[in-house]
């Protein structure tokens, strides 16, 4: 036998610990949205939030200096100084990009957004995020969270001071999206961190007939009441059609827009579109999209400005 | 309470670093190292398996809470809970083998990162597919694996961190109380209130090293230990000149090391008085089996670590029982028995120290001019005076017979500490003290084998020696490492156990048949060994011990052969036994 006996207060503890995890496990199976579970999660939230903040602060200067100069250092005071001016978040220089096309999309869909930095990670298998904001930032839960590039996920969970964020690329997430030029229905679940498929999304549209064709852009479909999803968000394109004879479903697999393996300034749908054109007139749906890919796709465009440039 | 914080500071940090930073990165497989899981089990294998599942269940619980959260509350803590509790069984395994307790905590770790798979796949099936499991599992168990040795690294740190900040808190063994006495009060009251953490303090520095060792050997290994048995014997050297003069110890030490024979001398010298009572005193109590010098009237909670007496008289058995090993067994027997007496100025010397640790008030004029070191120590007490004044005659031998010789003598060897001969409730005190002033028994049940190994008259002697005088002390391990098998190991071990060995020694060696009944129930944890020995006199306690193990039977038989009754449990099978049998086992048929 391994080492020592356990004695009788060894297992005492054992048992009661046992018991005790055992029960909350139950509790939250049985009840998931019980008030005392959320508020137990809330009062928790807030104060391990506090400490994800801190940590990723200080995460991120450890992250961003790489050189020792002490200029470097003044520089970054400085930095700081004006960081703590404004007024949504500590946006680094590195996330201004991130904003940028993220109000850009806001702009496009006539979103209203507080944009969030991802501050912790979720643990294991489950695919979420906490960000810094929190309902003292007016989020609440069962919003869309998307960034400069689409759809990241919805908030599940909110204190005070954070958010959590189920991620679109979470087995357990399901986003009704419409297609693009053809406006069929249908719905995308994550994949998880599933070999193969890790990083894409699963398509299935409910017109089995439907042609799918490689490319095709996806945008949210308007949930009841906008919750969790407001319509018109970017999703991603497909990057694979699945033929399955005999399914009741067309399948795909949709590569995403949105980067999941870094993320950083996201924002929060607080505010559905003031009137809602996407959800009943097709075409201006996709307007979010092409919006964003207008600048990447139309390469013969755009490519008359970069030959300045290359032959400069 | 110190490594409480520690393992609080460092598995905040842990939790922090692995939210923020680790599962955010993506590493190949897709997986990420679970620091946490590693951690945990990190420090229950230098814990032992109830602070280890402990910490598990706190550090789950927090997982589980902290923002992102798990989608159950829960199951972290329940898997952490575990993990905690397999790892802190390895605990008692680290003093054996090295490599194989790193294996099994390997596995461990393994089987936890499984295990959280499985609750995750069991508990929230939409969220996690097998496929999933299966690809990503593999991964993350080698990404635990490699940080195992950073988490152990950072585990037996703290460990060592821990034991070094305890040593230096308590200066010199009995010594702490003086170091309390002469500046560090602060410290000292804290620990007032809490008697068995004082009397850890002075088990400590007496065998230095062993009382704390055991807990910190577990993390430190062998090398560890090995260091600090050779080092050790240059602890009651440097204690020693407490012997000569009160207070002196309060200063530290300040004679060098080595010099056994003048050492001998030197006290014989100076013990004049002292030793004639103390000596003849002792022969008595060990001569009349009936009466433990511990079980007179007047032994109290607060004196009873100087049932380092009995300790020392023990030691002088025990140095008789060893004698083959010592060159002048003539010179050195009654260097021990003198030795009791030197003990006894010791004593008298800490245990003022003790007493003014723990009741500071002002010093009485009278003994002020005795010592500086005891006379404050002395003057607290206000109607244990006399008795002071005893003790003072005990230090200060010339004090003591200038005035009433005689009846003092007496009631001092009687007593030998001070304050002895007034106090009347002895039992129950009696039963307190020897729990408290032997930690190791109460406390430490892991290292019952390792005692089992020792040889008896070496670890009687090295027990007994080390908690009761350090004269003792010091000439055993010199014995023992001049002749010795395996000296450190074996020492430690009986050291450790020494607590408990010496309730078992003294009272063994000495051949007492009273054995105190409080005695007798303190020693329970260690009570198989006992058994076989010389608490083979106590009857009605061993029918007990079957009952609390369930020993070589497996997890399994752990968790189903409970006590759920019933045809099933008659056919149920364990091994070779049935569930029945198990059961009547463990209840000792009582059921």
């Amino acid at each position: 036998m391994i080492g020592v006996r356990d004695t009788r207060r060894t297992r005492l503890v054992l048992f009661i610990l046992l018991a005790v995890a055992l029960a909350l496990i139950a509790f939250g199976y049985g009840d998931g949205s019980s008030p005392v579970l959320r508020g137990l999660r809330h009062v928790t939230g807030s104060v391990f939030g506090g400490g994800e903040h801190a940590a990723s602060s200080v995460a991120g200067f450890f992250g961003g200096t790489n050189s020792s100069a002490p200029q470097v250092h003044q520089l970054q005071e400085q930095l700081a100084r004006m960081r703590a001016e404004l007024s949504q978040a500590q946006l680094s220089k590195s996330d201004y990009q991130q904003l940028h096309r993220l109000l850009e999309v806001a702009g496009y869909g006539g979103y209203r957004v507080v944009a969030a930095n991802v501050i912790a990670v979720g643990q294991g298998f489950q695919q979420s995020v906490t960000l810094d904001v929190g309902s003292a930032n007016g989020v609440k839960p069962d919003e869309t969270v998307l960034d400069g590039d689409g759809l990241i996920g919805q908030v599940t969970a909110v204190t005070s001071s954070t958010a959590t964020v189920l991620l679109a690329t979470d087995p357990s997430s399901t986003v009704g999206v419409r297609l693009a030029p053809s406006g069929q229905v249908g719905w995308v679940t994550g994949s998880g961190k599933n070999g193969a498929t890790v990083g894409l999304l699963h398509l299935q549209v409910l017109n089995a007939s439907a042609k799918l064709k490689l490319g095709e852009p996806l945008v949210t479909a308007a949930s009841v009441n906008d919750k969790p999803f407001v319509p018109g968000v970017p999703v991603g394109t497909i990057a694979k059609v699945i033929n399955k004879a005999g399914s009741l479903t067309a399948l795909a697999l949709v590569k995403p827009y949105a980067d999941f393996t870094s993320l950083g300034v996201v924002g929060v749908v607080i505010a559905p579109p003031a009137h809602n054109p996407r959800f009943s007139v097709l075409p201006p749906i996709p307007h979010p999209a092409p919006a964003v890919t207008v600048t990447v796709t139309p390469s013969p465009k755009v490519h008359p400005s970069p030959s300045p440039s290359a032959s400069r | 309470m110190r490594k409480t914080v520690f393992a609080v500071v460092v598995l905040g940090v842990a939790l922090a670093v692995q939210l923020v930073v680790l599962n955010g990165l993506r590493l190949p497989g897709g997986a990420v190292p679970d620091l946490v899981l590693v951690l945990v089990a990190a420090l229950a294998m230098t814990d032992g398996p109830v602070r280890g599942m402990v910490t598990g269940f706190v550090a789950g619980l927090c997982l589980d809470l902290a923002p992102p959260g798990s989608a159950l509350l829960g199951e972290y803590a329940l898997a952490l809970c575990l993990v905690g509790w397999a790892a802190g069984k390895l605990s008692g395994m680290a003093l054996r083998s090295a490599v194989l307790s790193v294996a099994l905590l390997a596995v461990v770790v393994a089987l936890g990162e499984s295990l959280v798979a499985a609750l995750s796949l069991a508990l929230d099936p939409a969220q996690t597919s097998w496929s999933e499991v299966r690809q990503v599992l593999p991964y993350s168990v080698a990404y635990d694996l490699a940080a195992l040795p950073f988490a152990l690294c950072v585990a037996m740190l703290l460990r060592a961190w821990e034991a070094r900040a305890v040593a230096r808190q308590t200066p010199g063994g009995v010594l702490a109380g003086a170091g309390a006495a002469a500046g560090h009060g602060r410290k000292a009251k804290k620990y007032q209130p809490r008697q068995p953490r004082l009397a850890e303090g002075f088990a400590r520095p007496h065998d230095g090293w062993v009382g704390s060792r055991p807990a910190g050997l577990a993390g430190a290994g062998r090398a560890a230990g090995r260091a600090a048995a050779l080092r050790r014997p240059a602890a009651p050297h440097g204690l020693r000149p407490a012997n000569g003069v009160a207070g002196s110890a309060v200063r530290g030490p300040t004679f060098s090391p080595g010099l056994p024979r003048r050492e001998v001398n030197l006290r014989l010298a100076s013990r004049h008085r002292g030793d004639g009572a103390v000596g003849s005193t002792f022969g008595r109590s060990l001569g009349h089996p009936g009466l433990h010098p511990g079980s007179r009237p007047g032994t109290t909670r607060k004196f009873r670590p100087h049932a380092g007496l009995p300790g020392g008289s023990a030691a002088m058995q025990s140095a008789s029982m060893v004698q083959p090993m010592w060159r002048r067994p003539v010179s050195l027997s009654f260097g021990s028995r003198r030795g009791d007496g030197s003990v006894g100025r010791l004593f008298g010397s800490s245990l003022s120290a003790l007493v003014a640790a723990r009741s500071r008030k002002k010093a009485s004029p009278r003994f002020r001019g005795t010592s500086s070191a005891t006379s404050p120590a002395v003057a607290t007490r206000k109607k244990a005076e006399p008795h002071f004044r005893h003790a003072s005659s005990a230090i200060q031998p010339g004090l003591a017979a200038r005035k009433k010789a005689e009846p003092r003598f007496r009631h001092t060897s009687s007593a030998f500490s001070p304050g002895v001969a007034a106090r009347k409730k002895a039992e129950p005190r009696f039963r307190r003290t020897s729990s408290a002033f032997s930690p190791g028994v109460a406390a430490r049940k892991k290292a019952e084998p390792r005692f089992r190994r020792s040889s008896p008259a070496f670890s009687t002697g090295i027990a007994a020696g080390l908690n009761g005088g350090r004269l003792a002390d010091q000439h055993a391990i010199m014995a023992a490492r001049r002749r010795t098998i395996g000296v450190p190991r074996v020492r430690f071990g009986s050291r450790r156990r020494g607590d408990g060995a010496l309730g078992g020694s003294v009272l063994g060696a000495s051949g007492l048949t009273g054995i105190p009944n409080g005695l007798r129930k303190s020693a329970r944890p260690a009570s198989p060994r006992f058994k076989s020995r010389s608490m083979a006199n106590s009857t009605g306690r061993q029918a007990k011990q079957p009952r609390f193990g369930y020993g070589r039977r497996s997890l399994l038989t752990f968790l189903v052969g409970r006590r759920i009754g019933g045809k099933w449990l008659a056919t149920t099978r364990v091994g070779t036994r049935s569930g029945v049998w198990l059961l009547g086992k463990r209840t000792g048929g009582s059921l």
